[in-house]
């Protein structure tokens, strides 16, 4: 049988609206402080370190030389991934499972607050010649494919704005979550257009945050924890990157992501075997997109399974209990790393008012946001 | 390990503010060129088949990317299509409220596997559905550049 990964040590900020008093530095530090704690370990005690970030995130053209310092990996083997911290989160798994690391770090941050011209920036990830100079938002984009997903009949109006209401509600029950609210299917669907049929209320708002997380191999996992979540299985997949020639119906990314780790997990029937999920859901149709892309529900079905609340905290599959990006706020590349945070918090039994009775094997889901199409999921058990 | 002081003062706040300059150009490369060549000069529109995986791209390109095979020839598609989605956007890329909302649309193009964003010109968002069939609206060839603005958007055949 091959060797599993362990999670042994969780550090986290609170994710905020703003973190005025903390630089991004600071953030990730008190992350990284808390996390080597927890495992009781210290810097000098870690094989090797793997970074998120996005340079025009950050605001410098190599922000990867900046994760550094602030975890304790000066002179220390370090990588850094830019994508999502899931997919930092299986460099992480890899280089365990070379057996050449015993103990390694896996970090992500959001200092969304300090982007003063975030349309921009997204705008700025267009193709340069054949979309950027339409002007086009990023939401204009999730418009688009929103729009396809209704006309297709996938699901309603409604049941998209259902999504917001549960992950909003959830947030409530969440210490760390930034936007937690009680609210209507009304409220979203008389908030403001952006860009019909998305509404303001259907949008992840941004946050920030810093989670990091000491991974071990299985046979050190006892001297680190005593209450170890194991890395069953992780993929990731990237669709097209041009608007002209990628898949606008389905997330084919996700699924792709989704197989891989469920073959990694020996997950034949994922409907059956998994207990919660926490999938991205930066604009409300996503989470139903993404639901059905990782074959929990069967296309079509995730709307009415959360009108019916088979995906609220106390339905058959509860999905986004920590309030997802919606209720807890959109984090960049750390948006993976919340939701592993849930999971493990869940799996441990230590997620409190919002704890999944029973909680065994649990799914993290990441996609890098509009107007990308890569995608990373873990499957993780107690 | 660990801080005992933060800052616990709104007003001993701070922060420095910075921006980088940032040009570019952008290579349109073999494909691209051959596409807005066709616009500029002729008004066509140009795509690649590739052969192998019988995938029609638009615009053209140079090369597949399902099988990586080398694309050299080119075929005229009409550059007309329909609607494949489109959503009516409200803000501005500053977030302000525009003026008059703007219709993008999602353009299944004809003969093609490809779908153009673009918008939509003389049709009112509640006359617009999926399947309506479109046509190209370009600007008169003297003021053609070999650019995707040389196209003003879409309207209704």
């Amino acid at each position: 049988m091959r060797e599993r990964v362990a999670i042994a040590g969780l550090g986290y900020t609170a994710f905020t609206s703003v973190s005025p008093g903390s630089s991004y530095r600071e953030l990730t530090y008190e992350a990284a402080v808390k996390a080597y704690q927890e495992a009781g370990i210290e810097p000098k005690d870690v094989d090797s370190f793997v970074c998120t970030s996005e340079d025009m995130l950050e605001g410098y053209s190599i922000s990867d030389e900046y994760c550094n310092d602030q975890l304790g990996a000066v002179l220390k083997p370090a990588q850094t991934i830019p994508g999502d911290f899931l997919h930092s989160l299986a460099v992480g798994v890899m280089h365990i499972l070379t057996e050449k690391f015993d103990i390694v770090v896996v970090q992500a941050l959001s200092k969304a607050s300090n982007m003063k011209t975030i349309p921009d920036l997204l705008n700025f990830a267009f193709d340069p010649v054949l979309n950027r100079p339409l002007d086009v938002t990023a939401y204009a984009v999730a418009g688009l494919e929103m729009n396809r997903f209704l006309v297709e009949g996938r699901a309603t109006r409604e049941q998209c704005a259902a999504v917001v209401v549960k992950n909003k509600g959830n947030a409530l029950r969440n210490p760390l979550a930034g936007y937690g609210a009680a609210i209507t299917v009304d409220h979203v669907l008389d908030s403001e257009p952006v860009a019909e049929p998305v509404r303001m209320l259907d949008i992840a708002p941004y946050a920030d945050g810093a989670v990091v997380m000491v991974l071990c191999s299985e046979k050190l996992a006892p001297s680190l924890t005593d209450k170890p979540v194991w890395i069953n299985g992780i993929g990731w997949a990237s669709d097209s990157p041009t608007i002209e020639s990628r898949d606008w119906s389905d997330a084919v990314a996700v699924r792709l992501a989704g197989d891989m780790a469920y073959r990694m997990a020996g997950i034949a029937c994922p409907s059956k075997e998994i207990d919660l999920a926490e999938v991205n859901d930066e604009i409300s149709f996503k989470e139903l997109q993404h639901l059905e892309a990782l074959r929990l529900f069967e296309p079509g079905q995730a709307g009415k399974a959360t009108e019916d609340g088979k995906t609220s905290l106390d339905g058959t599959l509860p999905v986004n209990v920590s309030g997802g990006g919606l209720g807890v706020g959109h984090l960049f590349e750390c948006s993976g790393a919340q939701k592993v945070l849930e999971l493990v918090l869940q799996l441990r039994g230590e997620a409190g008012s919002r704890q999944v009775p029973g909680a065994g094997v649990g799914l993290a889901q990441a996609w890098r946001g509009i107007p990308t199409t890569s995608a990373a999921v873990a499957i993780l058990s107690a | 390990m660990g801080l005992t002081e933060k800052i616990n003062r709104t007003d001993h706040l701070s922060y420095f503010e910075g921006q980088i300059p940032v040009e570019y150009v952008y290579t349109y490369g073999l494909g691209l060129e051959k596409f807005f060549r066709a616009i500029k000069d002729k008004g066509q529109f140009l795509a690649s088949r590739c052969k192998a995986c019988g995938v029609t791209y638009l615009p053209a390109r140079s090369f597949c990317e399902r099988c990586l095979g080398g694309i050299e020839d080119t075929v005229e598609v009409p550059g007309t299509g329909s609607v494949y989605s489109w959503t009516v956007v409200h803000l501005n890329m500053d977030e302000t409220p525009k003026e008059e909302p703007a219709i993008l649309a999602l353009i299944d193009m004809d003969g093609t596997d490809c779908r153009f964003m673009h918008y939509l010109t003389g049709v009112k968002a509640e006359d617009v559905k999926a399947g309506l069939k479109v046509k190209p609206v370009l600007k008169a060839k003297k003021d053609r550049v070999g650019h995707i603005e040389d196209i003003l958007g879409f309207q209704p055949v």
